[in-house]
């Protein structure tokens, strides 16, 4: 990277970093008609300290305009559907526009940065709730500046192989944390295999290595499978679109919510977020 | 994070440039279509005209579909990516001298691959012959051997395991080593009615058992136990298995051919006589399956569009099945197959050379490396009047071509000054958006095959299921033709 592009990228960075964190990011209810506010997402969660910046007081919003964070928008299939049922399958698509990227109708944006996380909470009978108590459900549920492995999993090329919960190529990211519990010499193992590479672990298949990787940077990707593989309601989905199947009903609950997030992170480092609640019965 | 960006940037120059030379189809094929090849043949008069939808233009749905206009249905075949073909891709564009290479499905064989020896004959396709898997160099930890060398160690091996017994030895004698197995496995055979049925004949049981145990009740010695390694593996499923190779003439010596000009003009040919049926950027999102029909969702250039049609022939891999919503919801099982089938993911890279450098170190090009960034490479279209060469290596899913090319310097056998490469081409199936996925995976473990056979192939509703990966074995080009031929006469049936 010469001077001219190095000075370029760490003002982005720099304006990136002083959006506000709320904008453009709601959180949309499917049952609670007229239920759409902003909590307050964090539209640039995954900068690291090292590259956040005190904004200048003086320096208006409106020359942010080119960066500012992404939109993403989650489309469901459901036609005015404000329920949904236990072990239904719902396909989803998701939106993004970015003013620099570019945008996802016309295939603009880089789809290995797309992800939609879903999360189960359950609700337990004869406990409606009312609005405060959804948002703070929501707010348990508040994301914390995205995992690092997840960010160098998109990064590499771990999805084409890999998912959480099901399998594909190689072992899902639950079957992992179930052979392997989440200590250091576990994380350290893993960590050893994603930098070299490795076959016979899992089948006969060669796992390709990842060089150029440190193995900092392996040790926390190998961190972020064990605790995303050992989440019984939690899933991570990458890409702009598919299906996912609410799961069977809990013995003992009646109710639950579905929090879907679906974030973009983008080439200026901007990460847009937009969640959706679906009421399960 | 400096690192990272710099791969992606490579990788995103490869296949930036890659892309631009392969999207132009390679409209190569000599064979001519005229109009009475394409004229479809009438409808018998019990068979009523069906209007299908093919789901995917891979080799499986594009034989169906060839199938079913021959026959006189109404077809339409939907493709969600801009070309069609799939995992059969023959490149040309960025090779010089008209060289070319297969980055899909490399070749077919005979015996075997009956169904699409037809389309070969049919569309009077030009055959070569393809010696890539003979006179093998192998490096064994760190060490490269020839097929002789590794049949001597294989020889030591069986000798400190305690030899053959009688039986193996007289065996062996008449057959190859590697037919060992069939000593202990053919008398199992004659059970077999259906090749697509293992179950049901009176072998259910052996699903939970160990082939292992199959050759010590048999009668097998430790050196043949071992060297068969069958403890993980369902003795159901290693018969049944061994059965299809029988049948099909698998277990003689197989020769290898590939199409002249990349194997991508058999399914150009198929496309061609199909012609305006195949629709290009189509992508199924949704799919309503009832008693009397289905009806799809689908998007083209952004816009959602519907389409009912009599019959579905679904020749998706499930890796796109599972982002298309059915409705009613399939049945648990065929789900299960949906959620748990694998696929093997491989990079090929094509490496252009100014010549046969490998010539001047007296050695084959043939050479299985078993490096993480470089499992093998041999030489393609050898036929090509130049002196130049093109050469094919495989790698797993997601590897860098440029740390694939530093590992053939590393490794060469030979002198690494004669090497002169000086073009590297690459495919990454494994970031493939369309063609998500090679080969799947055999069933192979204890209590497996039941939990993905039949299911995998089973018709639900107007929902008739195709594609290299429902096929018995899992032999891409001819696993894609069976399987369309199978469910093209279902639906005929139906």
């Amino acid at each position: 990277m010469n001077n001219v592009m190095k000075y370029i990228f760490i003002f982005s960075i720099i304006l990136a970093g002083c959006r506000p964190n709320n904008m453009d990011l709601s959180i949309e209810n499917a049952f609670y008609s007229g239920f759409s506010k902003s909590y307050g997402y964090r539209g640039n969660a995954n900068l690291t300290g090292a590259l956040m910046v005190i904004w200048p007081k003086n320096v208006s919003y409106d020359k942010t305009q080119e960066i500012r964070p992404p939109k993403v928008k989650i489309l469901l299939s459901q036609k005015n559907e404000e329920l949904y049922t236990w072990h239904e399958y719902v396909r989803y698509s998701i939106d993004v526009l970015d003013t620099i990227d570019g945008d996802s109708k016309y295939s603009e944006i880089n789809v290995t940065e797309v992800v939609l996380e879903i999360e189960f909470l359950p609700i337990t009978e004869g406990k409606e709730l009312n609005e405060e108590e959804i948002k703070d459900k929501i707010k348990i549920t508040e994301k914390e500046p995205e995992h690092i492995g997840l960010s160098l999993m998109k990064y590499s090329t771990c999805f084409s192989c890999h998912a959480d919960k099901t399998k594909h190529t190689g072992p899902s990211f639950s079957e992992i944390a179930e052979r392997y519990e989440n200590t250091p010499s576990n994380v350290e193992s893993l960590a050893g295999s994603i930098l070299e590479g490795s076959k016979g672990v899992w089948g006969s298949e060669w796992m390709s290595s990842n060089p150029d990787l440190t193995i900092l940077e392996t040790e926390r990707i190998a961190t972020f499978i064990l605790n995303q593989g050992a989440k019984k309601n939690n899933w991570i989905l990458p890409g702009l679109e598919g299906t996912f199947r609410i799961i069977q009903k809990p013995e003992n609950e009646v109710k639950g919510l579905y929090v879907l997030t679906a974030s973009y992170t983008s080439a200026s480092k901007m990460r847009g977020q937009h969640s959706v609640i679906l009421n399960i019965r | 994070m400096k690192n990272i960006n710099r791969r992606i940037f490579i990788r995103n120059t490869v296949y930036s440039g890659l892309s631009a030379s392969i999207m132009p189809a390679q409209l190569i094929a000599k064979d001519a279509v005229t109009d009475d090849e394409a004229t479809p043949e009438s409808s018998t008069e019990t068979t009523r005209k069906k209007k299908v939808i093919v789901a995917g233009a891979g080799i499986s749905g594009l034989c169906c579909a060839y199938e079913l206009m021959k026959k006189g249905h109404e077809v339409v075949v939907l493709e969600a990516s801009g070309r069609y073909g799939g995992a059969v891709l023959s490149v040309h564009d960025g090779l010089a001298d008209g060289l070319y290479a297969d980055f899909g499905a490399e070749n077919f064989t005979k015996p075997g691959y009956e169904n699409y020896w037809k389309y070969i004959e049919e569309f009077k396709l030009s055959v070569l012959p393809y010696f890539h898997r003979e006179n093998i160099l192998t490096r064994i930890d760190g060490v490269w051997q020839t097929d002789e060398i590794q049949k001597e160690a294989y020889n030591v091996r069986v000798r400190q395991l305690g030899g053959f017994n009688k039986r193996e030895t007289q065996f062996l004698l008449s057959n190859p080593s590697s037919d060992l197995q069939l000593l202990y496995l053919e008398p199992y055979f004659d059970k077999f009615i259906d090749e697509y049925k293992p179950f049901g004949i009176g072998y259910d049981h052996l699903e939970n058992t160990s082939i292992s145990e199959i050759y010590k009740k048999e009668g097998a010695s430790k050196a043949a136990i071992t060297i068969l390694d069958g403890d993980k593996t369902s003795a159901l499923y290693g018969i049944w298995q061994a059965y299809i190779m029988n049948k099909r003439g698998y277990d003689k010596k197989l020769k290898l051919f590939r199409l002249e000009g990349g194997n991508q003009v058999l399914t150009d040919a198929l496309g061609r006589r199909l012609g305006s049926r195949v629709k290009l950027d189509c992508k199924i999102l949704e799919i309503e399956n009832s008693e009397t029909g289905v009806k799809v969702k689908y998007k083209e250039f952004g816009e959602t569009k519907e389409m009912s049609a009599d019959f579905m022939a679904c020749c998706l891999r499930t890796t796109a099945l599972k982002k298309i919503l059915v409705t009613p919801t399939l049945p648990p099982q065929k789900q299960f197959v949906f959620d748990n089938l694998a696929y093997d993911q491989k990079t090929r890279i094509v490496f252009q050379a100014r010549s046969k450098f490998w010539l001047e170190d007296n050695i084959s090009i043939n050479l299985t490396f078993n490096h993480p960034a470089l499992l093998k490479i041999w030489q393609v279209a050898d036929e090509v009047a130049t002196d130049r060469v093109s050469l094919m290596a495989v790698a797993p899913g997601g590897t860098n071509p440029l740390r694939t090319l530093e590992a053939f310097k590393e490794l060469y056998p030979g002198k690494k000054s004669n090497i002169n490469i000086e073009q590297a081409l690459v495919k990454d199936w494994s970031s493939d958006q369309f063609v998500h996925g090679c080969e799947r995976h055999g069933f192979s473990g204890l209590g497996e095959l039941s939990k993905y056979w039949p299911h995998i192939m089973t018709v639900h509703g107007r929902i008739h299921f195709g594609g290299a990966h429902t096929d018995n074995r899992s032999w891409g080009m001819e696993a894609a033709t069976n399987s369309a031929i199978r469910v093209a006469l279902e639906i005929e049936k139906a």
